[in-house]
């Protein structure tokens, strides 16, 4: 394992203030939020529907749902 | 707290073992939820919606806990914080995300292999049960973004973590 510490000495441990976030965090953010984004779209435009009891035969939401069999 | 060197390896081998687990039990399930998805035989989807509820309640979902657990010890216990790397922070969150939206999904694929194992249901609804294919597909994508997190640790300290390294500094 690397140096928890050691790892992120440098411009961070000497500066006086906070250091900026990581591009690598700011790109992560990005694309999380483009995943998040499509996926609305699709459920909008799409009418791809998502969420919890989606896929729950006793809901009744499913594509193939077989509530009648409960 | 550091914990002693000894409890760390315990923690590390049980964090390990439970977070490489649950991965493996995705790719299991994967397989099953592929063969629901492909297959039209009454017999091969009733055992294999049985599999399925037994995988993720004793595998998957046990694993899951052990791994978000054994994490936050491994996390509080060592110098790496719970919250002052971006690494583990964003692994926490993902972690929490992906237990979460399983727990809802067990629920859910009991219910369905309860249906499929009952003898009255018929080869037409079987058929017609819906596969859980994106969410395992979509959960085993987020485990392995943890795993490259875990495993790489990309250098970036949150703005906490450096307010408590010169804490740490000044003291």
């Amino acid at each position: 394992m690397r140096d928890p510490i050691g790892g992120d000495r440098g411009a961070e441990r000497d500066g006086e203030s906070p250091p900026s976030t990581p591009t690598w965090v700011k790109l992560f953010g990005i694309a999380v939020l483009v995943l998040v984004l499509v996926l609305v779209a699709m459920m909008l435009i799409g009418g791809v529907r998502h969420g919890p009891g989606l896929h729950d035969p006793a809901s009744g939401a499913g594509p193939g749902s077989v509530a009648s069999s409960v | 707290m550091i914990m002693p060197s000894a409890l760390r390896k315990f923690a590390l081998a049980a964090h390990l073992t439970s977070s490489v687990g649950w991965i493996g039990g995705v790719i299991a399930y994967l397989a099953l939820d592929v063969t629901v998805a492909t297959s039209e035989d009454p017999q091969t989807l009733r055992a294999v919606w049985t599999a399925m509820g037994l995988v993720a309640a004793w595998a998957i979902v046990p694993l899951a806990f052990a791994a978000l657990l054994s994490g936050v010890v491994m996390s509080v216990g060592t110098k790496w914080g719970l919250f002052r790397h971006w690494w583990v922070l964003i692994s926490l969150v993902l972690t929490i995300v992906a237990t979460l939206v399983l727990v809802s999904e067990a629920g859910v694929i009991s219910r369905i292999a309860a249906i499929a194992a009952d003898p009255t249901t018929s080869d037409d609804e079987l058929r017609a049960l819906p596969g859980t294919l994106p969410h395992s597909a979509g959960g085993l994508v987020v485990l392995l973004v943890i795993q490259v997190l875990n495993v790489y640790k990309p250098r970036g300290m949150t703005a906490y973590g450096w307010r408590k390294q010169r804490e740490q500094r000044e003291s």
